[in-house]
């Protein structure tokens, strides 16, 4: 068993950290600097989803981050309980937005899903989402 | 991070570290400050030294390319990360703004 979990409040800061972690937890199994790099995008897009998407900035809300390493497959749970996304295949169109006007560029999905193996999204309106990833961590 | 350097109407930007949804907002306004008060016709991003750049940062650089565009500069990137050239690929921002 080699599990790692993190729970934390949805502050722009912990954009920077929750990467990093599940960067360096991942280092232990030494990949390449580019899978690391791949990882570090995507926990980062996931993230920001569950900030400013979830909950709207409300650093209330509660980020859960699950990992876990089994025969050299790394896989991420990123979680949140916020608003949800009400038709999941639209969102994870690229260039789909909901906030065209604040720059974002509809294409966190799309970076998720290049930069990892496995992409699964799981979300119910009002209650939350569910972003699984994973990744090998050697060729 | 962020500077630059005008010369000949070229005016090169340079962004170096994470760029992320935290600090996106401060480089936009530090940006859209540099396009407003410089003299330039030639507009030319340097991501040599990003180490992390994210889908924010292809936000911030898209939306400073439709500015850039309706004011009738030129826009292109210079040296690029191979973090940053990536995250460019995989957006199709190339097919946009060209590469030196």
């Amino acid at each position: 068993m080699d599990t790692l979990s993190i729970k934390v409040n949805a502050l722009e800061a912990n954009e920077s950290f929750l990467r990093s972690a599940v960067g360096a937890y991942a280092s232990r199994m030494n990949p390449t600097l580019e899978t690391v790099s791949d990882i570090k995008t995507a926990v980062s897009e996931a993230v920001t989803n569950a900030i400013v998407h979830g909950y709207a900035c409300d650093p209330k809300g509660i980020i859960t981050v699950n990992c876990e390493i089994d025969d050299g497959l790394l896989t991420i749970e990123v979680q949140d309980a916020g608003r949800g996304i009400p038709d999941v295949e639209e969102a994870m169109r690229d260039f789909f937005t909901t906030k065209a006007n604040e720059e974002r560029s509809g294409l966190g999905f799309t970076i998720m899903k290049s930069f990892m193996d496995k992409l699964e999204v799981y979300s119910e309106p009002g209650e939350g989402t569910l972003v699984k990833m994973e990744k090998k961590l050697y060729a | 991070m962020l500077d630059y350097t005008l010369t000949y109407r070229t005016l090169s930007v340079r962004l170096t570290g994470e760029i992320d949804h935290a600090n996106a907002p401060g480089l936009r306004l530090q940006l859209d400050n540099l396009i407003k008060s410089l003299k330039f016709d030639a507009f030319v991003i340097d991501l040599k030294g990003v180490t992390f750049m994210d889908s924010t940062a292809v936000g911030l650089i898209m939306g400073r390319y439709k500015k850039l565009k309706e004011l009738g500069k030129k826009v292109s990137f210079g040296n690029t990360s191979p973090e940053a050239d990536k995250v460019l690929r995989v957006s199709g921002l190339y097919t946009i703004i060209n590469k030196m």
